[in-house]
């Protein structure tokens, strides 16, 4: 790495890698002054240093932060705001109630659909609703090393149970999920073309078909009639526990009798670094849809490979997609390393694609919904009606 | 008289060292340690390594023992040391909400007093009136009605005939008490609502039993104005009690609203104290447990000079 003039730095790569630009823009990195820095590694910690549409002026723990209009901003005109007060309200009612009593214009994360709805049969044309496909997934881990899961039958009929069509137009209406997706989120650039995924195990539209294929996988696999297992799920409502209860149902269908265990929302990632489970809620939620983010976690030596499977084939088929040059060879290893994650081998599987929900005030104009939560919070170009 | 206060003051001392030390090994008995959820709580990655350099630079890889005797010296002389979660100072962390979680326990209290020791004494005096039974069946709803429902009612009843909210940033009584008010007048009265209720029947109770003791026939007797039988023999020594119920409420609205605090997004202890202990943040845990018991002790202490006084019997044991 180099900076040969004050505003340019190049970077020497060993191979080409797709995902630099889209890394470097990464919402987590952050730029300070190397001098600061240099003197005090930890300054960035309690001390802000940045080039953004406003200034840090007050906060207050647990309550709330705010900022003012930076007048250096280096995009002249903006920010259209004179200021900003966020607030922080942990209960999910408490924000609805915010935004329905106009002590708050908006939230950004996202709101249930039943959320949606209260605001809008109460507030009418005072709220304006922004929805979008949202880069977040839950999906269900097996423990290879723990039987009968080490087994890909029983993983397969796992897959098979799902109903997930059905599952996108009855979940939609409770939960924060909508779209039914493979390894990309559905309408993104590297994502399966629908007709496509209905050919991957769970995501045909015969769903007969497939429970009939799931009881005979099972029953091949030695796997008894009313089998017994636990299924550890996350102890945060939304959109886990009714996704928990839609599995858990599904593969009652095929005649598994399964046990939810809800596990502490803060305990919850080190029981899955453990390992210590049979099948799990795993999730994962991006700044952006990349490829070799979403994907690097099913790489054998991944410390997210919870399930603890062995696929050199996985392995190299991942390394293969990042170090494409040509679109369509990275798309056809992608489809490759799809069907082998999801088909053949069923490492794991995914449930339904989050469903980003902003339904805010109809004084707010500027933004729109990304489907990350992580990006445009910047507030630059949003402002505010009469 | 003097030595009674006395021994109730020493007795402090052990109480709180016994709480130190069962929150200190609870608190590490909870699977999960703060340095693992802060680091990769989300499914993040972090290598061994830094996880035990970050767990060094908080003390946790020091011996217990250690780490007990390290921070009981720091809380001897009222210094909590840092929150393992966000590296403030805990008296930063605890200061703000502290001021709010203690006036919301006093007005919830002012609204329980006001409305369950006039309304106990007249449903007592009133027995089986129609009087009575509206009192015990207002009581008995309040038993029943979480307060925090209660408060999920106001809010909704404000929003949907007034189209209004209470403000959601605390203001301090002494920053602007318009402002202060209009936001924690609503949790008080939801809290003080079911809080009331447990006093008026303590009160109610307490009362009848009193009316029917020979020192109150024999004040009657004697022609005593029934006004002073009442205030000066029968409530006062009806509200021992009820004075008990008033003074442990009172002492657990102090970190125990978590719900409430969440409903009317108050930035109060209990919420904090819940975030903590989810954050497994040690010293912040810690140190709110024994503020709350320290609470607890001195309300117990204050309760027993009240008790002296209303009792004089109690003076002379």
């Amino acid at each position: 790495m180099e900076a040969p003039d004050p505003y340019t730095v190049r970077f020497h790569l060993k191979w080409p890698e797709s995902s630099l630009l889209l890394n470097l823009a990464s919402p987590w990195n952050f730029i300070y002054r190397a001098d600061v820095l240099a003197k005090d590694i930890h300054w960035y910690e309690t001390h802000i240093n940045g080039t953004g549409p406003f200034k840090f002026a007050e906060h207050v723990k647990g309550s709330h932060w705010v900022g003012k209009k930076n007048p250096d901003y280096w995009d002249k005109g903006k920010p259209y705001l004179d200021g900003y007060r966020a607030l922080f309200i942990s209960s999910s009612s408490a924000q609805v109630a915010a935004v329905r009593g106009e002590r708050a214009h908006i939230q950004f994360r996202g709101f249930t659909p039943a959320d949606r709805d209260n605001l809008v049969a109460a507030l009418g044309p005072k709220i304006t609703v922004q929805e979008s496909p949202w880069d977040c997934v839950l999906m269900v881990a097996m423990h290879h090393e723990k039987k009968p899961f080490d087994d890909k039958r029983v993983r397969r009929a796992l897959t098979l149970a799902l109903d997930r069509y059905e599952a996108s137009k009855n979940l939609s209406k409770i939960a924060i999920v909508k779209d039914v997706g493979g390894i990309q989120v559905p309408g993104t650039p590297w994502a399966t073309p629908p007709e496509e995924l209905e050919k991957l195990a769970g995501y045909s539209r015969d769903i007969a078909k497939s429970r009939a294929e799931a009881k005979r996988l099972l029953r091949e696999a030695g796997v008894p009639d009313g089998f017994s297992f636990t299924f550890k799920n996350r102890g945060i409502p939304q959109p886990y526990e009714p996704v928990g209860i839609w599995l858990i149902d599904q593969w009652r269908q095929i005649g598994l009798n399964v046990k939810q265990e809800v596990v502490e929302a803060s305990s919850y990632h080190p029981m899955l670094k453990r390992g210590d489970f049979e099948v799990a809620m795993d999730f994962a939620c991006g700044f952006i849809v990349e490829p070799d983010l979403d994907l690097q976690r099913f790489v054998t030596s991944s410390d997210a490979n919870y399930g603890k499977h062995k696929d050199t084939m996985i392995d190299d088929l991942f390394t293969k997609q990042a170090r494409a040059i040509e679109a369509n060879e990275r798309r056809t290893l992608l489809r490759a390393l799809e069907k082998r994650l999801l088909d053949e081998e069923v490492h794991v599987f995914y449930t339904l694609q989050w469903h980003r929900i902003v339904p805010h005030s109809a004084k707010v104009k500027g933004w729109t919904i990304t489907p990350s939560h992580y990006l445009n919070n910047q507030l630059d170009t949003v402002w505010l009606t009469e | 008289m003097k030595k009674y206060l006395f021994k109730r003051f020493l007795l402090m001392f052990p109480t709180l060292l016994g709480v130190a030390v069962l929150i200190f090994v609870l608190i590490r008995i909870v699977p999960g340690d703060v340095v693992e959820l802060r680091l990769a709580g989300d499914s993040s990655s972090v290598s061994e390594k830094v996880l035990a350099e970050e767990r060094a630079k908080h003390g946790l890889d020091k011996p217990v023992w250690q780490q007990f005797a390290t921070w009981v010296w720091g809380a001897m002389r009222l210094d909590f040391g840092k929150s393992m979660w966000t590296g403030a100072p805990i008296s930063e962390e605890i200061k703000l909400r502290f001021a709010l979680s203690l006036q919301l326990a006093i007005m919830a209290t002012a609204v329980a007093v006001v409305i369950a020791i006039p309304l106990g004494v007249i449903s007592a005096l009133k027995q089986d009136t129609w009087i009575d039974y509206t009192v015990r069946i207002a009581s008995i709803a309040g038993l029943a009605t979480p307060s925090f429902w209660l408060g999920i009612v106001f809010i909704l009843c404000l929003l949907i005939f007034f189209k209004w909210l209470p403000p959601m940033v605390y203001t301090p009584f002494w920053v602007n008490p318009w402002q202060n008010m209009l936001q924690l007048i609503w949790p008080a009265l939801a809290v003080g609502y079911r809080y009331s209720a447990v006093a008026t029947r303590m009160t109610r109770s307490a009362m009848l039993e009193v009316l029917r003791e020979d020192y109150i026939r024999t004040a009657r007797a004697k022609g005593l104005v029934e006004k002073l039988i009442l205030s000066r023999h029968a409530l006062k020594n009806a509200l021992l009690p009820v004075v008990t119920v008033i003074c442990l409420e009172f002492a657990f609205l102090l970190g125990g609203l978590v719900v409430t605090e969440q409903v009317f997004n108050l930035n109060g202890l209990g919420l904090l104290f819940v975030q903590a202990v989810a954050h497994r943040d040690y010293t912040l845990v810690q140190a709110l447990v024994l503020i709350v018991a320290g609470f607890f002790i001195v309300v117990n202490f204050a309760m027993d000079i009240l008790y002296a006084w209303l009792d004089p019997r109690i003076r002379f044991r």
